[in-house]
């Protein structure tokens, strides 16, 4: 339940979505479903709570299930880690994370937009899945552009900080004037 | 006094031509950095912007097309060092590689010479400023360039080990090569 706990302590400014919006110095009690899950809108993850950072997450909602570590978003936004640096941020439509002994999973979909910290690399794409522990992106119907090129495909694996890849079906590149 | 005024002049005067001929040598040694503006397109594309030197690598039904000399190749492997569209100075082709090259007269602005080449392996690199298309005969398949001259149409093939067309003096250096004339579609 520490998991559980987490996400509820950092919705700090979250609005509950069933009972009556508590007052704001009071921290809200999260809308427990009766299958077990827990709705908070508006919130942010932080994951882990101590030790080098993986992943921050601020979304429109977050639904906590029953499985332990599990979430589901709308609306997210996230911060990806390296080592305790953070290297991409993503956004997305939703998604679905899961966040269990000191690793963190992340599925994307919908309009999904990562980029890293100098804003030279930018991979959108449909779906997006990012597994911390492996340093891995797989990303389906990729397009990839930076350094002066644009780089489109089916489907594509890359680093977390965009700088390695791997692509395959319908690659197409383009060179571009500028980023 | 002044003899020793006007040595130091003239020392400093030969110190300073020394150090701009150095300059200039330094200069005309980096190999010219030439944007790549183009498309392609394959099944298979790796990267690695990270490694030195920086890796683009397209596998499987290659095939690039840039109006820079109106360059097309297709081939099965095609690798470059690319850190950015700014800094690709090689570009290895390799496995069935057909390529066409379309050279410009300088003085008139007009195609003068089209060359159409295939091969086991072709690679393009920067050799000091000059860009050097370099053929050489793999597997035993021997590389074979053929050149058009658009004026009368008429043809030059040439075949052999080794085959090296610099585009930019126009020269073609080879080893063991043959040479044929015809004219085209003859």
């Amino acid at each position: 339940m520490i998991w559980l706990a987490s996400i509820v302590l950092a919705a700090g400014c979250g609005k509950r979505t069933r009972n009556t919006p508590a007052p704001p110095s009071v921290p809200p009690n999260p809308a427990a479903m009766s299958d077990g899950t827990v709705t908070v809108t508006d919130s942010r993850i932080e994951y882990p709570d101590s030790g080098p950072r993986i992943w921050v997450a601020e979304a429109g909602t977050i639904i906590a299930s029953a499985e332990p570590g599990a979430v589901k978003m709308t609306k997210v936004s996230c911060r990806l880690y390296q080592r305790g640096m953070e290297v991409l941020r993503v956004s997305a439509d939703g998604g679905d994370a899961i966040q269990q002994d000191g690793a963190v999973q992340v599925s994307l979909a919908g309009h999904v937009r990562a980029e890293d910290l100098r804003r030279e690399l930018r991979l959108t794409a449909d779906r997006f899945e990012w597994a911390s522990q492996h340093d891995r992106v797989s990303a389906v119907n990729i397009h990839w552009i930076g350094l002066g090129f644009d780089h489109r495909a089916d489907r594509g694996i890359f680093s977390t900080d965009l700088t390695r890849g791997d692509c395959r079906g319908h690659v197409k590149t383009k060179t571009t004037v500028s980023n | 006094m002044k003899s020793k005024r006007a040595f130091l002049v003239a020392l400093l005067a030969i110190l300073g031509a020394i150090i701009l001929q150095a300059l200039d040598f330094a200069q005309a040694a980096t190999p010219k950095k030439v944007p790549f503006v183009g498309d392609l397109s394959a099944d298979h594309f790796r990267f690695d912007t990270k490694q030195t030197p920086a890796t683009m690598t397209y596998d499987g039904h290659v095939k690039l097309i840039s109006p820079v000399n109106n360059t097309s190749i297709t081939c099965d492997q095609l690798k470059t060092n690319a850190v950015s569209r700014d800094e690709i100075t090689s570009i290895d082709a390799s496995g069935h590689v057909k390529f066409s090259v379309t050279t410009v007269d300088k003085a008139t602005g007009k195609p003068n010479y089209r060359f159409e080449g295939a091969g086991e392996l072709v690679q393009y690199s920067l050799v000091g400023t000059a860009p050097i298309v370099h053929m050489a005969k793999v597997n035993g398949v021997a590389p074979r360039l053929t050149m058009t001259d658009l004026a009368s149409n008429k043809q030059t093939i040439f075949s052999g080990e080794e085959i090296d067309y610099n585009l930019e003096s126009g020269v073609i250096e080879g080893k063991m090569v043959n040479l044929h004339n015809q004219e085209n579609g003859q």
